[in-house]
C-alpha cells in the first residue's frame, strides 16, 4: 500500500491553496502596524530584532512547543474530519494570513538569525500540517456519503499509521525551533 | 427534512450551523461599524475566521452532545429505539434554531442602536456586556438550555412504548449538564 495516493496529493494541493488564500488576504494589511505579536507590549518602534533574553528556555519549553503543535495537528486532522474539512480550511487560511504578516514584518528586519529561526523549522511544520490536513479533508467525502446514504468507500477511513509521519515531522520542527531559540540566547 | 435517520439529523445540524453563521455575520457587521477605518480590514478578516472556526467547533460539540447520551444508554443496555432518540434530537435542534433566530431579532432591535454609543476603547468588552442586548441574549441562552432539554425529554416520553423514566432522566440530564457547562465556560 502506498503511503500517499493521488487523492492525498489533491488534498495537499487544496491545503496549499487555502494557505495561499490566507496569504493573499493579508497582503493589503500594513504588516508593520499589525505585527504586534512580534514585539513586546506598548513597543511602537520598528521591528529590528527580537529580544531573546526575555525568554526563559528550559526543557518544558520544548514540550510546550510539541504539545501546541500536536494540538493544532489534532484540530486540523480530527477536527477537520468531523467538520467535513471546514475547520482544516479555516485553520490553513488563518495560518497563511499570520504567516504573510510575519514574512512582511521580518522582511524589514536586519537580524538574519530571526529569519533562520522562522524559516528552518517552518518547512517541517508546514509539511506536517499539510499531511494532517489530508486526514481533515477526507471528512468531506465522509459526510457527503453519510448524507447521501451512499456506502462508505474504504478510502474515506483513516489508518492511524498515517498520522505517524506528520507527528515525527512536528517533533523535528520543535527540536529545531528549540535549539534555534536556545542558541540565540547569549 | 423530516426523515428520521442519522443523515436527516446531520442535515438539521447543518441547517443550525448555517443559522448560527448568519447570526454571527449580522453581529460581526454591526460591531464592525464602530471599528476604526484603519483597523477595519484586519478586524473583519479575524472576526470572520473566528466565526468560521467557532461554527465548525459548535458542529462537533452538537455531535458530541447527542452522541454521549446515546452511548451511555447503550452502555446501561437500554432498549430505547434509535428512531425515538433521533426524533427527540430533531426537536432539540429545532429549539436551538428557534433560539438563534430570536437572537438575530435581538441584534436588529437592540444591538444596532446600542452599538452607536459603543467606542473602540480598552473597555470595549465591558461596554458590550453592559448593553440591554447582552443581558437579553444571556437570558435567551439560559431559556434555550431549559427548553431544548425539555423538548428532548418530552419527545421521548410521548413516543416511548413503555415507562422510560430512567432513559429520559439520564439522557436529558446529560444534555442539560453539558449545555449548562458550555454556557458557564463561555460567560
Amino acid at each position: 500500500m502506498k503511503y500517499i495516493d493521488a487523492r492525498d496529493c489533491r488534498y495537499i494541493l487544496v491545503g496549499i491553496a487555502f494557505w495561499l488564500l490566507g496569504m493573499m488576504m493579508a497582503y493589503p494589511i500594513d504588516a508593520e502596524r499589525h505585527a504586534y505579536f512580534l514585539r513586546p507590549p506598548n513597543h511602537h518602534a520598528k521591528i529590528d530584532s527580537i529580544d531573546f533574553g526575555m525568554l526563559h528556555i528550559n526543557g518544558s519549553v520544548f514540550l510546550s512547543i510539541v504539545a501546541n503543535n500536536l494540538l493544532i495537528g489534532i484540530l486540523v486532522s480530527a477536527g477537520g474530519f468531523l467538520t467535513g474539512g471546514i475547520l482544516t480550511a479555516a485553520v490553513f487560511t488563518w495560518n497563511g494570513f499570520i504567516l504573510m504578516l510575519t514574512i512582511r514584518a521580518l522582511s524589514q528586519c536586519q537580524d538574519e538569525s530571526i529569519v533562520e529561526l522562522f524559516a528552518f523549522h517552518g518547512i517541517f511544520e508546514i509539511s506536517a500540517f499539510l499531511l494532517f490536513g489530508t486526514i481533515g479533508f477526507r471528512g468531506f467525502s465522509f459526510w457527503k456519503n453519510l448524507i447521501e446514504k451512499d456506502p462508505m468507500p474504504p478510502a474515506v477511513f483513516i489508518n492511524w499509521k498515517f498520522a505517524l509521519l506528520p507527528t515525527l515531522l512536528l517533533v523535528i520542527a520543535a527540536t529545531i525551533e528549540y535549539y534555534m531559540i536556545k542558541t540565540n540566547i547569549r | 427534512m423530516n426523515e428520521i435517520s442519522v443523515s436527516g439529523l446531520v442535515k438539521i445540524i447543518l441547517c443550525y450551523s448555517v443559522v448560527l453563521f448568519v447570526s454571527g455575520v449580522v453581529k460581526v457587521e454591526i460591531l464592525l461599524s464602530v471599528v476604526d477605518e484603519t483597523l477595519l480590514y484586519s478586524a473583519r478578516v479575524s472576526s470572520y475566521m473566528t466565526l468560521l472556526i467557532t461554527v465548525s467547533l459548535t458542529f462537533i460539540t452538537i455531535m458530541f452532545l447527542l452522541g454521549l447520551p446515546w452511548f451511555v444508554l447503550q452502555y446501561i443496555k437500554s432498549s430505547l429505539p434509535l428512531k425515538t432518540f433521533l426524533h427527540a434530537s430533531h426537536y432539540f435542534i429545532y429549539a436551538l434554531v428557534a433560539n438563534e433566530i430570536l437572537k438575530i431579532g435581538l441584534l436588529f432591535i437592540f444591538l444596532k442602536n446600542e452599538a452607536k454609543s459603543i467606542t473602540m476603547d480598552f473597555d470595549f468588552q465591558q461596554q458590550l456586556t453592559s448593553t440591554v442586548w447582552y443581558q437579553l441574549n444571556r437570558t435567551l441562552d439560559i431559556a434555550a438550555i431549559f427548553i431544548s432539554s425539555f423538548a428532548f425529554g418530552w419527545t421521548i416520553k410521548i413516543e416511548a412504548d413503555q415507562n422510560r423514566s430512567i432513559d429520559i432522566v439520564l439522557s436529558t440530564g446529560l444534555i442539560f449538564a453539558i449545555l449548562f457547562t458550555f454556557y458557564m465556560a463561555n460567560t
